[in-house]
C-alpha cells in the first residue's frame, strides 16, 4: 500500500504538469503497453541500431543529456532539450508528439516503435 | 479646411507607406506568414517560401514516399497536415508570384524538369557562384540550403547582397 502510494505521488509529481503526457502514456496503455519502465527507455535511449549503413540511435541528435540541447546529425540544426524541465512545452502539443515518434522510431530503429517503447521513452524523458 | 488638409495629407502618406512597401517587397520573395507552414517545415529547417520553386516541384516533394525520404530524413506527415501544407505551397508556388526572384528562379527552370533542390537550381547556382566552396562547406554555414544562415532577412523574403554575412567572413561587399 505505502509502495502504491508513493509510486502514485511520484507519478503525480512527474506528470503534474504534464497532463497531457499522462493522457498519452494512456493511450499506450489502452494499445496494449505499460507497465512502462524508465530505465528501459534509458536503455533504449542508447542503443545503436545499422541503418542504411550508419551507426544511429537517439543520442545521435538529441544526445546522452537530456537536459541539453542537441543538434541534427546532418544538417547541424539546434534541437531544444528533451528534458520537461528545459523545455517547458515538451509533450504540450500530442500531435507533435505522435508526429516525431513515427519518424523517430522510424530513423533509429527502421520500424514504427511498440506502445511499450513510447511509454518507456517517456518516462525516461519525463524524469528529466 | 485645416481638418480636411491634414486629412489628406495622412491618407496620402499612408498611400505612399504601403506603396513603397509594396514596391520593395516585390523585389524579393513573398514571405511567409502561415504560421503552421512555419512550424512544420520550420521545426527542421528554414522554412522555404514557397515562391522559390514552381507548383510541380511541390507537388513531387509532398508525396507521401517523397517525404518519407525528403533529403534523407524521414519527414512524414499525417494526411491531414500533409495537405494543408500541400495547398499552401501550391497557392504560393513560384507561378502565383509577382515577386522578382519568384520569376528569375521560374525562368531557369526547364518546364520538363521538377526540381527538389531550390539551391541545385541553376539560377541559385549562378547567384553563389562567387562564393568560396570552403565559406559554404563549413560548419556553421554546411551548404547553400541553410539559407538564414548567411541571408540576414531570410524569413522576410530579403534575399539582397547587402543583406548578407557569411560566418567567419563577414559582410559579403564586392
Amino acid at each position: 500500500m505505502k509502495k502504491l502510494l508513493l509510486t502514485a505521488v511520484s507519478a503525480a509529481l512527474l506528470w503534474g504538469q504534464n497532463p497531457n503526457a499522462e493522457s498519452l502514456l494512456n493511450e499506450f496503455k489502452t494499445q496494449g503497453g505499460g507497465p512502462f519502465d524508465a530505465k528501459r527507455g534509458e536503455a533504449a535511449w542508447m542503443q545503436e541500431n545499422l541503418i542504411k549503413g550508419e551507426k544511429m540511435s537517439c543520442v545521435t541528435c538529441h544526445g546522452k543529456d537530456l537536459t541539453q540541447g542537441g543538434k541534427h546529425y546532418t544538417s547541424g540544426e539546434a534541437i531544444d532539450p528533451m528534458a520537461p524541465s528545459v523545455t517547458k512545452t515538451r509533450f504540450s502539443d500530442l500531435k507533435h508528439t505522435r508526429k516525431w515518434f513515427k519518424r523517430n522510431c522510424k530513423e533509429v530503429y527502421g520500424r514504427e516503435c511498440t506502445p511499450q517503447e513510447k511509454g518507456d521513452f517517456m518516462l525516461f524523458i519525463l524524469s528529466k | 479646411m485645416t481638418r480636411t488638409l491634414i486629412i489628406l495629407t495622412l491618407l496620402s502618406t499612408s498611400l505612399l507607406a504601403d506603396w513603397s512597401d509594396l514596391f520593395e517587397r516585390k523585389n524579393g520573395i513573398e514571405p511567409v506568414t502561415n504560421a503552421a507552414y512555419n512550424k512544420a517545415c520550420g521545426d527542421c529547417h528554414f522554412p522555404y517560401q514557397p515562391g522559390w520553386l514552381p507548383a510541380r516541384s511541390w507537388q513531387k516533394m509532398m508525396e507521401p514516399k517523397e517525404l518519407e525520404d525528403h533529403f534523407g530524413d524521414n519527414a512524414e506527415m499525417e494526411e491531414e497536415e500533409r495537405l494543408e501544407m500541400l495547398k499552401f505551397l501550391v497557392d504560393h508556388s513560384a507561378e502565383t508570384s509577382s515577386y522578382k526572384r519568384s520569376k528569375k528562379i521560374l525562368a531557369s527552370i526547364k518546364e520538363a524538369e521538377s526540381p527538389l533542390r531550390i539551391s541545385q537550381t541553376r539560377y541559385l547556382e549562378r547567384k553563389h557562384e562567387e562564393i568560396p566552396e570552403k565559406l559554404i562547406k563549413q560548419e556553421k554555414v554546411k551548404s547553400l540550403a541553410h539559407c538564414n544562415r548567411c541571408h540576414e532577412g531570410a524569413d522576410k523574403g530579403n534575399f539582397d547582397d547587402d543583406d548578407v554575412v557569411i560566418p567567419n567572413y563577414g559582410r559579403w561587399d564586392r
